[in-house]
């Protein structure tokens, strides 16, 4: 049995993970200064929010794009995972599960919502890949990535929060926080009204729940509540970023003590920097589990 | 009345125009399900490529199938998929059909507010979808007590206002932030714009009625100068004469009751070089 995977492009997985196995990415819509950027290069539209220009707007993959890709996928193998970014978070999986529908591949294709985004729903994909390079079968690979993707959380700490201020993601980020998605956030706000400090997203509103002098503070955070959310028992990370990867390179060798294990850093796909502008770190994690 | 392709074609265009032209509004009372602030511009974006393909063509069936790959490539947001998929469900219902009277519309907008619900993966009531359900409810309703197409639309939209003001009931967020759903107005909007052109394109009569001890005159007045042409409303005392040539006599009527007795009323059929723009 030949499987495939599909991700949406807010889910950012490892390139060696998914080498030799049939795989496909389904861009969203990148628009900066009324133009559309889609198709650019990661450097050209980071260079251009670093330059001021934006806020950039992001927008789903529509029915068609996701229509030609599982019609080509189904050429060449036998069983789809469509894997997707949280739908409290975006509608991109509503529009995989219509060209689905029209498709009637029946389950040929099997549409997953991770209930998560970017590295920690990666991880999830990771899992299923791991699972299918073993020889499971469909089901048995569905369920994996379904119960990984419960097991995953994410974490991020944001440079400034100006491009978050004036974009939409910052409503998103507060909708997640009421579903189901394990995300804590910690924001260091520069600026004059709220210089250094933490934020955290709760019932809907921003709140600062701690002074941040420096980046090293919000390392400090960012592992504190890392601990917190894996109730101190040992888990898989992956850091992600957009922008400068110093900082990230940072934070991988801190939960890389922390954790004894190896943490892999990936730059986060455009559609991320896009949405949520430079200068994101985040962290993927994944707690151990039956699966 | 029959609807054809070329009657369709006019009132996706005006539906269109009018969302363009409350693209802000609608943005900027998105709050559900997410609070982005694009509900308005995913709709234009999701219409704009689909209206711009539009044949001219006479046959419904072959407009309406025209817009399926347009739509397809340009749906956007919650609500651009499921008036994409409000669309290719009368696509899918209508293909074969030249054109097609009021009762066999009917069902095909039931049709269409079935499949948009199948766009998302948890349909919420308070939302768009309401508002579709509620419009193709107003419209088989009309068509059921007799009336013809621009009745039931004008019936149809009633209840989708209706349905509009009530999705702050439904859903605590609406109430919380002070607005409607933002897709449930886009869609209204939609069909004010269709309205609008299916007016125009319609059969119109002339309608005189007397009305007793009426309130609100110029309510009636303003209301009547969106359903038809030849307005006159003229109080004497307790008496209230009413004059106009409408497409739409039953909702005249029925919104004469609201606003007085119905002393008496005659409808008749104009000469068809004023009865129709169309």
């Amino acid at each position: 049995m030949r499987v495939g995977f599909v991700v949406d492009q807010a889910i950012d997985v490892r390139p060696e993970v998914v080498e030799g196995v049939p795989f496909w990415i389904i861009p969203g819509t990148i628009r900066l200064d009324g133009e559309d950027w889609s198709g650019r290069a990661y450097d050209e539209i980071l260079a251009a929010l670093e330059a001021g220009h934006g806020p950039a707007t992001v927008g789903i993959a529509p029915p068609a794009r996701f229509l030609r890709v599982y019609q080509e996928a189904l050429q060449q193998v036998d069983v789809v995972f469509s894997v997707h970014t949280a739908s409290v978070l975006t509608t991109m999986i509503n529009s995989a599960r219509m060209a689905v529908r029209l498709i009637g591949a029946g389950d040929r294709i099997r549409v997953i919502d991770t209930g998560t985004a970017t590295v920690a729903a990666g991880l999830a994909v990771e899992a299923g890949i791991a699972r299918a390079r073993s020889g499971a079968d469909p089901d048995e690979i569905e369920r994996v990535i379904t119960e990984t993707s419960r097991r995953c959380g994410l974490l991020f700490y944001v440079a400034s929060l100006s491009n978050l201020i004036r974009i939409r993601p910052i409503e998103g980020l507060k909708r997640l926080l009421k579903g189901q998605v394990s995300l804590r956030s910690v924001f260091r706000v520069l600026g004059n009204q709220h210089p250094g400090g933490v934020l955290t997203l709760k019932d809907g509103k921003i709140l600062l729940i701690h002074r941040v002098p420096d980046p090293a503070e919000a390392l400090r955070l960012l592992l504190q509540t890392l601990q917190e959310e894996t109730g101190g028992g040992s888990y898989q990370a992956v850091v992600g970023y957009t922008g400068d990867p110093t900082w990230a390179e940072q934070l991988k060798r801190a939960i890389e003590a922390q954790t004894r294990t190896s943490v892999p850093v990936v730059r986060m796909s455009p559609l991320i920097l896009a949405a949520v502008g430079p200068g994101l770190f985040g962290v993927g994690f994944r707690t151990e589990g039956p699966a | 009345m029959k609807i054809h392709g070329l009657l369709f074609r006019k009132i996706l265009q005006a539906g269109y125009e009018a969302l363009v032209r409350m693209e802000s509004e609608v943005n900027a009372i998105n709050v559900f399900p997410v609070a982005d602030r694009d509900t308005g511009s995913n709709l234009v974006q999701t219409l704009g490529p689909a209206v711009q393909a539009l044949p001219e063509t006479p046959h419904l069936g072959n407009l309406l199938v025209a817009l399926e790959d347009p739509l397809l490539e340009s749906a956007q947001g919650n609500a651009g998929l499921i008036f994409a998929d409000y669309l290719l469900g009368a696509a899918q219902d209508l293909a074969g059909e030249t054109a097609v009277s009021a009762s066999r519309f009917a069902e095909t907008l039931r049709k269409c507010a079935a499949q948009a619900r199948t766009a998302v993966a948890e349909p919420k009531e308070g939302t768009i979808l309401t508002t579709m359900s509620a419009f193709a409810e107003g419209f088989a309703q009309e068509v059921r007590e007799g009336g013809d197409v621009p009745d039931a639309w004008v019936r149809g939209l009633e209840q989708a206002k209706q349905a509009l003001a009530e999705t702050q009931e439904v859903l605590p967020v609406l109430k919380e932030a002070g607005v409607v759903d933002a897709g449930a107005l886009g869609f209204v909007t939609w069909l004010e714009g269709g309205l609008h052109a299916l007016l125009e394109a319609s059969p119109k009569v002339e309608v005189q009625a007397l009305l007793l001890n009426a309130t609100g005159t110029s309510e009636i007045q303003h209301l009547l100068q969106q359903w038809g042409t030849s307005v006159v409303v003229i109080s004497v005392d307790t008496r209230t004469r009413i004059h106009v040539h409408t497409a739409v006599p039953r909702a005249v009527l029925r919104h004469l009751v609201r606003h007085g007795i119905l002393d008496r009323y005659e409808i008749t059929p104009l000469p068809s070089d004023q009865s129709s723009s169309a």
